[in-house]
């Protein structure tokens, strides 16, 4: 199992579906290529299968020369779930990133965010939409309209996760609800 | 408004053709002016189909999706799946193709809607008040441009970049025009967001524009800024004005932006929908105590430089 994370440290999450673009996400926000760390799983937490392993991703950005941000990526199959409040604790913030092509967006959304309040109520979220390049004409507001009608008013942006300066603009904004 | 048909080439017979069709185009309300190709943006251009010069200035109407009547001298039909008529065609035909052409695109429509004549001299302004109280989308006119505001998918959509541009550079001006748009675009549009249009005009017309009175506002979405990373400073004040920060001194205040681009940028905030009339309560839910472990006021000064929260828009 993975260990306390240093209780002073300065840690960021960022969550989301498989595929969604967690580690690519990452990888832009990194000075270095991130970690994958290997992770053996008990068998009960795999059900049938006895042995596997999960690689989740794990980066630090220097803030200046002495403090490290410490950024994990969530393991976002649901069997891992009972990670989640380990790699959680402690965090300030999460950066929930969804795939633009998800047809149950809203509904990704709501869970995710559900499941995210329920481990650390009240943690400050953003969601970050990826690969809306590769859709014509993306559009937000089916999503914002189903947050709102839930009174959720959190940014939600759409970057590309490849693109730095576009993932570093998410931080930015979650940093900006936190100000 | 007149519906625009351009001739290119077709010799001075046709041409007195023409303009009796367009005569009798007033019989089904429309008023049409015909006159000489000269290269730009129509309702219509009429070529003809056996000449090279008539076949480039087809080609390149199709590229501006400007709708073609191609006139050929092998019949005297209308043949509407080519938009081919034959030059001795009757001049019922020629109504006829002209409506069946108007139809395709929308410029019918536009012809006969009573278009509101905008009084306000700021095009932002004048745009921003044309969207306040309206769930669907717009069409807005300036200069033979058109742009769709489209709130139902959050775009602004207009047949070129170049056109787009174009449009932004009028959003401090006179002039524009408004009416439903019915929700179709041109089929290979040019896109943008909403937000980022409507914000980046804010600021950059923030001086002209009157105080924004933010106290009658809340903010009801966060701008998308996404794909605008150099957008900062929006993103400072939208987080305020969710805190309920609700003045334009105390929002200049806390953030050392100027006040008047304060103001622009909420006017942007406003012209996309962003923010909505305070007394307007929906489902506020108010979000649980947060259990996160805040970051130390030190710490996240340095998160907030590390990654540039203070860094100046413009
Ligand atoms: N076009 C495009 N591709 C993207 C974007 N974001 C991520 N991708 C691609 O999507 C794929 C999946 O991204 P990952 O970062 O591996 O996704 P993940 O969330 O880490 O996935 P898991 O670790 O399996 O849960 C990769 O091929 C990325 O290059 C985006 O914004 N646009
Ligand atoms: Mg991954």
């Amino acid at each position: 199992m993975m260990e306390n994370p240093d209780s002073a440290a300065v840690k960021l999450v960022i969550a989301g579906p498989v595929g969604a673009g967690k580690t690519t996400t990452i990888r832009s926000l990194s000075e270095t290529e991130p970690l994958s760390t290997e992770m053996p799983m008990t068998e009960a937490a795999m059900g049938d299968k006895t042995t596997t392993t999960v690689a989740f991703d794990f980066s630090t950005v220097m803030l200046d020369e002495e403090v490290p941000l410490f950024i994990y990526g969530l393991p976002g199959q649901s069997r891992f779930q009972h990670m989640w409040p380990i790699i959680l604790e402690g965090a300030f913030g999460v950066v929930l990133v969804l795939d633009a092509r998800d047809e149950a967006l809203e509904g990704t959304c709501q869970e995710w965010l559900g499941v995210l309040d329920e481990i650390v109520p009240g943690l400050p979220v953003v969601i970050g939409v990826t690969k809306t390049d590769t859709l014509e004409a993306p559009s937000l507001r089916s999503l914002r309209s189903a947050l709102a009608s839930k009174g959720i008013v959190l940014p939600v942006f759409t970057f590309d996760a490849r693109n730095r300066e576009q993932a570093n603009h998410v931080i930015r904004a979650l940093l900006a609800t936190m100000a | 408004m007149n519906i625009d048909i351009r001739v290119a080439g077709t010799g001075e017979d046709l041409q007195k053709r023409l303009r009796l069709a367009s005569g009798l185009l007033l019989a089904h309300k429309i008023r049409s002016t015909v006159r000489d190709w000269d290269g730009t943006r129509c309702d219509c251009v009429v070529v003809t189909g056996d000449d090279l010069f008539g076949q480039r200035v087809r080609a390149y109407a199709a590229l501006k999706q400007i709708p073609v009547l191609t006139i050929t001298r092998a019949n005297d039909t209308f043949d509407p799946a080519t938009n081919t008529i034959g030059d001795g065609a009757p001049l019922n035909l020629y109504v006829r193709a002209f409506l069946a052409i108007l139809q395709a695109g929308d410029a019918l429509s536009r012809a006969r809607a009573p278009v509101a004549s905008g009084e306000d001299r700021i095009g932002l302004l004048a745009l921003s008040r044309a969207l306040a109280d309206r769930e669907g989308d717009l069409l807005a006119m300036v200069d033979g441009i058109e742009v769709h505001i489209l709130q139902s998918s959050g775009h602004v959509a207009a047949r070129s970049q170049q056109d787009l541009e174009q449009a932004k550079d009028q959003l401090g001006s006179p002039g524009w025009q408004f009416r439903d748009s019915n929700g179709k675009p041109c089929d290979s549009c040019y896109f943008e967001s909403l937000d980022i249009f409507m914000i980046r005009a804010g600021i950059r017309y923030g001086g002209m524009l009157p105080a924004f009175p933010v106290a009658e506002y809340r903010l009801g979405c966060w701008p998308d800024l996404g794909t605008a990373p150099d957008l900062v400073d929006p993103l400072r004040i939208a987080s305020l004005v969710a805190k309920g920060h609700r003045s334009l001194d105390e929002l200049a205040g806390l953030t050392g932006i100027d006040q008047s681009q304060v103001s622009g940028i909420l006017w942007g905030f406003r012209a996309a929908s962003l923010l909505v009339p305070e007394g307007r309560r929906d489902t506020l839910a108010s979000r649980p105590e947060s259990k996160a472990r805040m970051p130390y006021a030190n710490v996240f000064q340095k998160l907030a430089s590390r990654f540039g929260l203070f860094q100046k828009s413009w």
